[in-house]
């Protein structure tokens, strides 16, 4: 008989057609953060984050006008770029499926593919009952179409990724 | 589930064994730790999980890295059963050397 609390953990995959250092910026810079991070009907409005080992990262996610806003928190574990990003995710105030303060822990991996292309693995474990690793699943799914439909806004194609980052590096250096 | 069969569950991994072995030679980030496997980190930090739920393992408290490291007296609960099994073996296999003994200088003096 398998244990029970082995099941409830999610695991969603991603490939992205861009290399992996772009990725990895998408998931640990703020200003990235802000356009793909919560669902497509409770988009984050705002995502501040210390991006440091103990660094807290707090989100709001808006749900419509006459619903109040979700704060979603928690603090970064480990950060081992570009592959490995761990932090702790609670959903504040009484929203959690599982009640109120219940802390989950997130993982992000990111894996080099040929071709500049680059695979997300988003992990999440923790959860307490079926219901809410059913909605998280849906989340950071959705997340992770948000974040590809951003990468493509963002850059036309990964060959131009490398064209704007020299022209970063440039600007910085004059 | 009580304490013994969560430590047993826990213990029943070739995977949650290795990750037991690796931080009996020190603490370690999830990162580090999934590193020889074949299995992606979520999946690992599944692992960690099982052994943290378990108390045989649990990240630092303090420091901004907080890594995972080995509680091994939560092990003792587990070993103490055994323990009471190596006993048993140890009085039966002293009565079978006696038995042995017994026997040899029976068939010598016959």
């Amino acid at each position: 008989v398998a244990d029970s609390r082995a099941l409830l953990d999610l695991s969603v995959v991603r490939e992205y057609p861009y290399p992996i250092d772009v990725v990895w910026e998408a998931c640990t810079s703020t200003q990235a953060l802000v356009h793909w991070f919560g669902r497509e009907h409770a988009p984050a409005i705002s995502f501040v984050a210390d991006i440091r080992p103990g660094g807290a990262w707090r989100a709001c996610l808006t749900r419509g006008e006459t619903v109040r806003p979700l704060y979603v928190s928690g603090h970064y574990l480990e950060i081992d770029p570009p592959n490995v990003l761990v932090f702790t995710f609670r959903c504040e105030g009484d929203h959690h499926e599982d009640g109120p303060g219940v802390e989950t822990e997130v993982t992000m991996e990111l894996e080099a593919l040929a071709a500049h292309r680059t695979r997300l693995t988003i992990g999440q474990i923790g959860l307490r009952s079926a219901e809410s690793v059913g909605g998280h699943q849906h989340g950071w799914e959705s997340c992770m179409d948000r974040l590809g439909a951003w990468l493509r806004a963002r850059y036309a194609s990964s060959t131009e990724v490398g064209a704007s980052r020299v022209k970063v590096r440039r600007g910085q250096a004059t | 589930m009580d304490n013994l069969s969560t430590t047993f569950y826990a213990l029943a991994d070739p995977t949650r064994r290795a990750i037991l072995a690796r931080l009996s030679r020190g603490e370690t980030t999830l990162s580090e730790l999934a590193r020889p496997f074949d299995m992606t980190v979520p999946a690992v930090a599944k692992h960690v999980r099982v052994l943290e739920e378990a108390g045989l393992v649990r990240r630092g408290l303090r420091g901004p890295t907080r890594p995972i490291r080995l509680q091994p007296r939560a092990l003792r609960g587990a070993h103490q059963w055994m323990e009471r099994y190596r006993e048993f073996w140890d009085t039966s296999l002293d009565r079978l050397g006696a038995y042995l003994a017994h026997t040899a200088e029976r068939q010598r003096g016959r």
